[in-house]
């Protein structure tokens, strides 16, 4: 549990660019570095944030309820919104100071640009599972992104991703 | 918490796989939106592509945090060094 809530306020102090940019950072934490979840698991996760309201970091919730079950929820959900909670509502005149630092300015677009690199590797772990059961299904992603940035909503996308799979698994396996 | 619970007691049938799996693709495809999305407000310049591609070659082999942690100090070194210019 420690190790649980230790990890989580390093991912919230590290969420540089907004919740999508800190996934890779808790991806590496739940899949790579502790084999709390399986990749598979991890992705019904994300697409479960994405379908449910609130950041996408209430991911932390999934991930602890895992390892935890209710205490470890509670207790990851609230370490990883910890320190922007306490950065943006504490201590409002040290934030909007390091907002004006420059160092502060260049730590950040640095740490946004590392965390994009990131999320490609974040990328890759999640398609591997999915190539796994069949490479054709990667087509479906490619239109999932296609919809996407024709601005389709992901709930929509999530929704219908689901629901079609879940049709496919009742008539064919 | 409660989506979390739900999940977990979901019953092995061949319906739940296949609704997964399909959570699985739309997740990949939002996830590359994502990296679309973000490339492009992020990567604003030839230097911060670098840092991109950097972080996505070392994250194959490095801790994540420490890349993020690293890459911003790498920015507030190039930035001083630029002042200084």
């Amino acid at each position: 549990m420690l190790e649980l809530i230790a990890r989580f306020i390093v991912i919230g102090a590290l969420a540089f660019g907004g919740g999508q940019a800190a996934l890779p950072l808790v991806e590496r934490l739940a899949v790579a570095d502790t084999g709390w979840l399986t990749p598979a698991q991890f992705a019904t996760g994300v697409g479960l944030s994405y379908a449910t309201p609130g950041p996408v970091l209430i991911l932390a919730a999934f991930i602890g309820y895992h390892v935890a079950a209710v205490p470890g929820a509670v207790a990851a959900t609230a370490a990883v919104f910890t320190i922007p909670v306490v950065l943006a509502g504490f201590t409002a005149q040290l934030v909007a100071k390091l907002k004006d630092a420059r160092w502060f300015q260049a730590f950040g677009r640095f740490a946004a640009a590392a965390a994009v690199g990131l999320l490609g590797v974040t990328l890759l772990a999640l398609a591997r599972p999915v190539i796994d059961i069949h490479p054709v299904l990667l087509l479906g992603s490619v239109a999932v992104l296609a919809a996407e940035l024709r601005g389709v909503h992901p709930i929509i996308l999530i929704g219908a991703a689901t629901l079609l799979g879940a049709v496919i698994g009742f008539y064919i396996f | 918490m409660t989506v979390a619970a739900a999940v977990l007691a979901l019953p092995d049938a061949p319906w739940v796989r296949g609704a997964l799996t399909g959570l699985q693709v739309a997740v990949v495809g939002l996830l590359a939106a994502a990296l679309w999305h973000l490339a492009r407000s992020e990567a604003g310049s030839s230097l911060l592509l670098i840092v991109v591609l950097t972080a996505f070659a070392a994250g194959l082999f490095v801790n994540a945090a420490l890349v993020v942690a690293a890459a911003g100090a790498i920015g507030v070194a190039v930035d001083r060094v630029k002042r200084d210019a």
